[in-house]
């Protein structure tokens, strides 16, 4: 079995590459996207889909809780861990309801992420 | 004969006696001087105020009731109207300051009349001790200012939200960063070149950071208003960027327009961009408040020649003012939010006159707020024109 794969969306570049570095860091792969058209038109991850998406959900363009939808409404079963400034806004409570498995507090403490994704994965 | 002349003294002394006590009963200060300014009389009332008897005054120069500057130059101004017949004070309520005893300062508000007898002259003072309605003023005037930080504080909190998620942008990818280097140097795996890279990544988003915290910084400022050449387009983009968290999540459409290459104003960049915060925040919270559909704020800039200065309006397509007429919205306390305080306009409409400007509101065609504001173009003299005071 191949590595692990994360999709990184983050429309704040240094945010994304961040996140990006640190999922790296964990031994794992990543891909990075600034907006959740770029994900969407992406053909490599139409063809291999990752093993869980971080996503940001205020963004220009498509929100996050949009995207969910979304995927959502085509079967798509990748699970999704939200990375947010207002775990509490009405957004977050959106992609709780569109089926977020985690919505993680920007900045996230130490380790908040690796263990959300370990959970995951071994489900 | 005798008899009559006893009681025509005995009625003259009752009566002085009557004019005394009338005197003596008065709240004001009573005092009048001779043409040199010597005291002749003193009453009870300027007994307390001033502290002194009367007897200690009587005949004395009544600069010594003074402080300095008045002080040496009252005998000048005795002179001066003696030789001229120019009256600076006479008959004209004036606040000037009082000398007590104790030789404290204390201001009082001085009416002076002259008499004129045969072949004298004698002046009289009316004093007022106001000293308590000084203090009054002050302290109204440092409760303004107090609610003028207030509110500013206040609309910060607002702000706060957003201030809030742009600095946990920065500090999010520091720490990702950060964990992720100590992660590759714990691992062994280190390559130095990314590390380099990521340090330099962090360094540069603490800068981004630092940078929100010293806007911030400078909006909660306390300060007087401080007028230097600026551009109004970039206070509007400055604006713009402040709510550009607020704009984001409520997926407000805004169009600017006009507002490149606009001569430079003298402005106090700071409360021209918190006056611009307030209006385009309280268009943003009118249109969700009530769940516009498509929201949309519309800021607008051009050269006005009648008066000769730059009109920019704020329009947004929310409901408008209702019932309301526009200008009781510049009324202190005037609110329609929940947690206002209803100083927002009031306090922008002031920073706006202060500019030598113009705040107004009206209704935007064909729906929602339009609030207009005008400032003029600098004079040769380098001050802010005042402008007339109807609305361009």
């Amino acid at each position: 079995m191949s590595r692990t794969l994360i999709d990184i969306i983050d429309d704040d570049e240094a945010v994304r590459t961040a996140l990006e570095l640190l999922v790296r860091s964990y031994g794992w792969r990543a891909r990075a996207y600034a907006s959740a058209q770029e994900y969407l038109e992406d053909p490599a991850q139409a063809a291999h889909a990752a093993d869980c998406l971080l996503l940001d959900l205020n963004m220009p363009g498509m929100g996050g809780a949009e995207l969910m939808e979304r995927l959502a409404a085509r079967n798509v079963a990748t699970p999704v861990i939200v990375v947010t400034g207002e775990t509490r806004s009405p957004l977050a409570e959106r992609a709780r309801r569109a089926g977020a498995r985690a919505v993680l507090d920007k900045p996230f403490a130490e380790d908040e992420l690796k263990s959300e994704i370990e959970a995951l994965l071994t489900k | 004969m005798e008899k009559d002349d006893r009681d025509v003294q005995a009625e003259l002394i009752e009566a002085l006696e009557l004019y005394q006590a009338v005197l003596d009963t008065a709240v004001d200060g009573i005092i009048t001087i001779d043409g040199d300014g010597r005291i002749l009389s003193f009453n009870h009332a300027a007994e307390r105020i001033f502290g002194y008897r009367a007897a200690e005054v009587i005949d004395r120069n009544v600069s010594l009731l003074m402080p300095e500057p008045y002080r040496s130059e009252h005998d000048g101004y005795l002179h001066n109207y003696r030789t001229t017949r120019r009256k600076k004070i006479i008959g004209i309520g004036r606040e000037v300051e009082g000398r007590r005893k104790d030789g404290t300062v204390f201001p009082i508000e001085l009416a002076v009349g002259e008499v004129n007898p045969p072949g004298k002259r004698v002046f009289t003072g009316f004093i007022r001790d106001i000293s308590d309605r000084k203090q009054a003023e002050l302290e109204a005037r440092r409760r303004q200012d107090e609610l003028a930080h207030l509110a500013r504080v206040h609309s910060m909190g607002d702000l706060a939200a957003g201030l809030a998620h742009e600095l946990n942008q920065p500090l999010t990818a520091i720490l990702g960063y950060a964990r992720a280097c100590l992660r590759m140097i714990g691992a062994g795996s280190a390559d130095l070149e990314l590390l380099r890279q990521s340090m330099e990544q962090i360094a540069r988003q603490g800068e981004r950071a630092a940078e929100i915290i010293r806007r911030l910084r400078r909006y909660v400022e306390k300060g007087e208003i401080d007028r230097q050449p600026s551009d109004l387009g970039a206070r509007v983009q400055e604006a713009l960027a402040m709510l550009q968290h607020q704009i984001k999540a409520h997926a407000v459409k805004v169009r600017v327009n006009g507002t490149e290459g606009l001569p430079p104003l003298l402005l106090d960049s700071i409360q021209i961009e918190q006056v611009l915060v307030n209006l385009a925040r309280n268009a943003i919270e009118a249109m969700t408040g009530a769940q516009v559909e498509a929201p949309e704020l519309e800021l607008v800039a051009a050269l006005s020649d009648t008066p000769l200065g730059v009109r920019l309006s704020v329009r947004d397509n929310g409901p408008g003012f209702g019932d309301t007429a526009p200008d009781e919205l510049f009324a202190p306390f005037f609110t329609t939010k929940k947690e206002g305080l209803g100083q927002g306009l009031s306090i922008c409409r002031r920073i706006i006159e202060a500019h030598g400007g113009r705040l107004w509101a009206e209704p935007n065609h064909p729906q929602g707020a339009a609030f207009h504001l005008w400032l003029p173009l600098p004079t040769r003299n380098g001050n802010g024109h005042p402008g007339g005071r109807s609305a361009p």
